[in-house]
Parts: C-alpha cells; sequence; structure tokens
C-alpha cells in the first residue's frame, strides 16, 4: 500500500488523507452514537431485570406470609362481599341509622379475595357513630375499617356525615395454591 | 520552472552519466559545524566553477567518518541534455555515486556501465570517496536495461571498446591502469525510510556474465544533499517528504482508528442482541411480576386485618371519650400511610372548643395515650366564644389489636 500512496503527489495523498478521516469521523460519529443508546437500553434493560428479580425472589416470602395467614385466620369466619354487605347492613339497621351501601371492585390472588364495601353513614351523631362501630367489632379481624370520614351533617355541631371504608377477605383453604 | 508548493514528482530515479561531471574532495576542518557544510560547499562549487552556482548542477556526498565530501557539478544544461524528466524525478544522481560504498581496501578503481558511457572512480586506500572520475562515450549507445546474467556479443563488444579506450584516456591522463571492476546498476529504489537502495550487478567481461551484488544504500539527509537538483528545490522536496510522512502516519492511523470504528460497531451489533434477549427475558418474566407485585399488594392489604382491623375506629372511640362536652368533631378523615415500609394510620379532625386552652386541654390529654404516636394541635383561631382547631394524630400499625394466634369474631 505504501507505494501505491508514494505514487500519489501531495495534492493527492493531502485528499485521499482528509477524505478518509471524514469518513472515519462520520462512522465514528454514527458508532459513538449508537453505542450511546445501546447502553441506556442496556443499562434499563438490566436495571428493569435486577428489579423484576428482586421482585420474583419475595414470592417465597409473600407464599410464606399467605400460609401464616391462612394458619392465623379461621375460613369459615373470612366475608365474601355480599356477607360483608350484610354484616354492615345488619349493623347499620341494629343502631338505627341512615345509610347507603356501595360495593368496590374485588381483588383476587390464589386462594385469597379481597373486597370492599363503603358505607356512607347520614346525619348521625357521635353515639351513633360509636355505637356503629361497636357493632362492627364483633366481626373484628374479618372485617377490616380502611378509612373513614367525617364530614358536618347537619343544622347542628352534633350532626355529622361520615364514609367508612370497609374491607373483608375471604380465603379458601383447599387447594392452598397462589 | 519549477514548482515551488507542489511537486509533481515521479519515482523514478535517474542516474545520469559520469562524463558530464567535474569532481573534487574537500576535507573538512574539524571545527566546521553541520549547518556552515552547505554554505562550505556553495564556496567550494562556486570556486571551482567559471559558471554562476544558478547554473550548475551539483551535489555533495560526505564520507563523515574521514570528514570529507565528495562534490560534483556539471552544467543544468549538459544534465538536461542528458536528461528531460530532471526536474520531474524523484530523484537526480551521478552514475558513480553508486560505486561508493565501502572503504577500499587498497587503492583501487571501480567502473560504472551506463547505457552511454563507462565511467572509472578512483579510490585512495581506504577512501569512501573516489578522488578522480574518468569517463568516455561508447561508441554506440547500449540499451536501457541489461539481461540480469547474461550481456550479449554485440554489447560485449562495444563495452570492450569503450573499456579499451578508457584505459588509453586514464594512461594519458597520469591514472592507474584499470582493473576489471565493472559494474552496471541493475536496479535503484526508493525505500519507505526515503533511503534509495542501490543493487549493482558485476560484469565479467572475458565471459560476458553478470553477477549481482549486495544491496547498498544511501540514507538520511544524503539523499538530497547528493541530488542534483539546486537546494530550494530539495528543501521543498525534503518537506513534502516530511508531509507525506505524516501523511501516510495519518492514514495508517485512520486505519486503526477505522478498525475501532468497526470493532464498535461488531460490539453494537452484539449489544443489540443481548438487549434484545434481555427485553425478551423482561417480557416473559413480566406476567410473573405483576403477578408477585398484585400478591403484595393483597397480601399487605389482608395483613392489615390482623395487625389493626378497626383501629381508626378505636382512636375515634378515644377521642371521643376524651372530648370536653363543648368540644364537637366537625370533620374528620381516617386514613393509611406507608412509612419504611410500615403502615400507619392517621386521622385529621376538624373541631370547634370554647376557647383555645380547652382545645390544648383536649389535645394535652390524647397524647397521654399510648396509642398515638404523633398529636399536632394546629390552625387555632377564636371568634366570638368559639375556636377552630385542626388535630392530627397517628396510630402505628403494630399499635395494638394485633391478632398473633387466630381470631374468631
Amino acid at each position: 500500500m505504501r507505494p501505491y500512496f508514494n505514487q500519489l503527489s501531495l495534492r493527492e495523498k493531502i485528499l485521499l488523507s482528509a477524505f478518509i478521516w471524514v469518513l472515519i469521523g462520520i462512522f465514528a460519529t454514527m458508532a459513538l452514537k449508537q453505542s450511546g443508546q445501546h447502553w441506556k437500553q442496556w443499562q434499563s434493560a438490566r436495571n428493569t431485570k435486577q428489579v423484576q428479580a428482586l421482585i420474583l425472589a419475595r414470592e417465597a416470602n409473600y407464599d410464606a406470609r399467605f400460609a401464616l395467614i391462612t394458619q392465623r385466620f379461621d375460613s369459615q369466619y373470612t366475608l365474601d362481599e355480599t356477607e360483608l354487605r350484610n354484616r354492615l347492613e345488619a349493623i347499620c339497621k341494629e343502631v338505627g341509622v341512615d345509610y347507603t351501601l356501595t360495593s368496590g371492585t374485588p381483588k383476587q390472588e390464589g386462594n385469597f379475595s379481597l373486597f370492599e364495601v363503603v358505607v356512607y353513614l347520614n346525619r348521625v351523631e357521635m353515639p351513633g357513630l360509636l355505637a356503629f362501630y361497636n357493632g362492627t367489632l364483633e366481626s373484628a379481624p374479618y372485617m377490616r375499617l380502611d378509612a373513614l370520614t367525617l364530614s358536618p351533617g347537619g343544622n347542628t355541631p352534633e350532626m355529622l356525615s361520615a364514609k367508612f371504608v370497609f374491607k373483608s377477605f375471604e380465603m379458601e383453604t383447599q387447594p392452598t395454591r397462589f | 520552472m519549477r514548482p515551488s508548493s507542489t511537486l509533481n514528482l515521479s519515482n523514478t530515479i535517474h542516474w545520469l552519466p559520469g562524463q558530464a561531471f567535474v569532481v573534487q574532495v574537500l576535507d573538512l576542518p574539524q571545527e566546521l559545524a553541520d549547518e556552515e557544510l552547505l554554505s562550505t560547499v556553495e564556496l567550494a562549487v562556486e570556486s571551482a566553477s567559471p559558471l554562476p552556482i544558478e547554473h550548475l548542477a551539483w551535489g555533495w556526498y560526505p564520507d563523515e567518518s574521514a570528514r570529507q565530501i565528495l562534490v560534483y557539478m556539471s552544467t543544468r544544461e549538459r544534465c538536461l541534455d542528458a536528461l528531460q524528466e530532471f526536474d520531474t524525478a524523484a530523484h537526480v544522481y551521478p552514475a558513480f555515486l553508486s560505486l561508493i560504498n565501502a572503504p577500499s581496501v587498497e587503492a583501487t578503481c571501480r567502473i560504472i556501465l551506463t547505457a552511454v558511457d563507462l565511467s572509472a572512480a578512483y579510490f585512495q586506500t581506504g577512501a569512501r570517496l573516489p578522488d578522480a572520475i574518468k569517463s568516455i562515450r561508447h561508441t554506440e549507445a547500449l540499451p536501457d536495461q541489461f539481461n540480469q546474467t547474461e550481456i550479449s556479443e554485440a554489447q560485449l563488444q562495444i563495452i570492450r571498446a569503450s573499456f579499451e579506450k578508457l584505459q588509453t584516456a586514464a594512461t594519458k591522463a597520469g591514472l592507474p591502469k584499470l582493473e576489471s571492476n565493472l559494474y552496471y546498476l541493475a536496479e535503484s529504489a526508493i525505500e519507505l525510510d526515503h533511503s534509495i537502495q542501490i543493487t549493482l550487478a558485476r560484469i565479467d567481461l572475458a565471459s560476458g556474465t553478470c553477477e549481482t551484488l549486495p544491496a547498498q544504500w544511501i540514507r538520511g539527509h544524503n539523499v538530497y544533499h547528493a541530488d542534483l537538483r539546486d537546494q530550494a528545490f530539495l528543501d521543498n522536496r525534503r518537506r513534502e517528504d516530511r508531509i507525506a510522512d505524516g501523511l501516510w502516519t495519518a492514514l495508517m492511523t485512520s486505519a486503526y482508528t477505522a478498525a475501532g470504528i468497526l470493532l464498535l460497531f461488531l460490539i453494537n451489533w452484539i449489544g443489540i442482541f443481548i438487549i434484545r434477549h434481555t427485553e425478551s427475558t423482561i417480557d416473559a418474566q413480566a406476567p410473573a411480576v405483576h403477578r408477585v407485585e398484585e400478591k403484595e399488594s393483597l397480601l399487605a392489604g389482608i395483613e392489615l386485618f390482623s395487625t389493626s382491623a378497626l383501629q381508626p375506629f378505636k382512636a375515634l372511640e378515644i377521642m371521643n371519650a376524651e372530648r370536653p362536652d363543648s368540644v364537637y368533631f366537625q370533620n374528620m378523615r381516617a386514613g393509611a400511610e406507608r412509612e419504611n415500609a410500615q403502615e400507619n394510620f392517621f386521622l385529621r379532625l376538624k373541631g370547634i372548643a370554647s376557647s383555645a386552652a380547652e382545645a390544648d386541654n383536649f389535645a394535652n390529654r390524647i397524647r397521654g395515650n399510648a396509642l398515638f404516636s404523633t398529636v399536632e394541635l394546629s390552625d387555632l383561631r377564636s371568634q366570638n366564644n368559639r375556636t377552630d382547631f385542626n388535630l392530627f394524630v397517628r396510630i402505628p400499625a403494630n399499635a395494638s389489636e394485633s391478632i398473633e394466634n387466630g381470631g374468631t369474631p
């Protein structure tokens, strides 16, 4: 190659070198840009994969905790959505308050289902609220109060409106599969 | 006129017949600096020639060990006659320069054969440089290239005739008898480092056979000093050679850089496969991950049943028990918040008291209950025997109501 290069005039040598370096510049820019993009993609993919691995590694722990819950709770007392609604409705009637019930979207995983019922109590005083609480106590811990909101509900400060978000779960003991 | 910026030079080395040249060996003073060498040679050329130096084609070759230089000169006109490519050749040297090699063990005479003449170079004992050159023109010109192994009989006759004429002329000039050290320049080439490779072949006049000798070189600055073109031209040539060397280095660097870029493209290509493989693994794992996340969410919800089933209610009950008759709860919101992977419950309460002191007293009573980790009284506003206040309480999830081993409603 050197003999061929020597045959060229200086002008041709300069032009050849410049042309080659321009090409190298273009391709180097392309390659580096591509490398940068791939590096970012690779880092993102690697991080996602690591996060996935961490999440998947927890599964055994979750299964063990589900198994523990299965041991702690008696499946005959767990409440499905209808049972929860009925229980709350019964308490409301027993306490004698004006109420409305709505249901949330149930969640299910393996043998467990989680239900949500929202109870609205209208124009209720604090003793009524506490009576309602005492009624729910009987179903604890199979019924859980997730959120509570009180707001003025009448002409007097004693009158309140309340919103309760209750949750219950249903547990099937056989077969135990998640 | 020679171009000064860009030389359009061939790669051919031209060797001019010796008959056109006058030679002179100069002894250099020990104290002469290298920078002064050129001016010394120019002075010698000017003093040896009746013509101005601009009309001369001259060059020089040093023997650094002996502190001698061989200066040779001819008129540019004679050189141009002998060689039309004088300005475009890569190098132009006198043919007898190819005879300069190892020092002679004894006084000797070496003869170089060119297509137009025979030149005898006389060397003193131990000298590298000839102290005299004698040339004779052939009666008939020989072809430029000889057969490397054998010379034809017709050519031999021409060479023998020239040899005898040269012998006669040398004797007349008082030079020693010629020896049959007859050579011709078999090959000359420019090496990559710009040195000149010279390959001589020795001719046996009796048999007409040729024997190629090991190559010799003209190296370094001598490549330019020995050239017959003028100094400015040669300086330009040298500068362009340096630039060409730099360009060659740049070209070689570009080749390595190109190899690096190719490698980078290859790595990128492999990288794409790795990324795609990783992404496909992620996609394949996504349903399982989603399932585990769902499981986590559900588990968090269900575990709260065993740790804090009705805590907001319980908190409300406690707060109601501590409430003085003149304090009312006007607005309340209870919920859960996650802190350090632990679920805490909170109550935000808006109330009315008869005075700020009563509200503060109420908050202090609640603070005394171990169920609450935080009790914050804020936004106290008093007007017309009525004080509005905000109360925030936090209840840790593990504060109470923990069901350790099953539960029966």
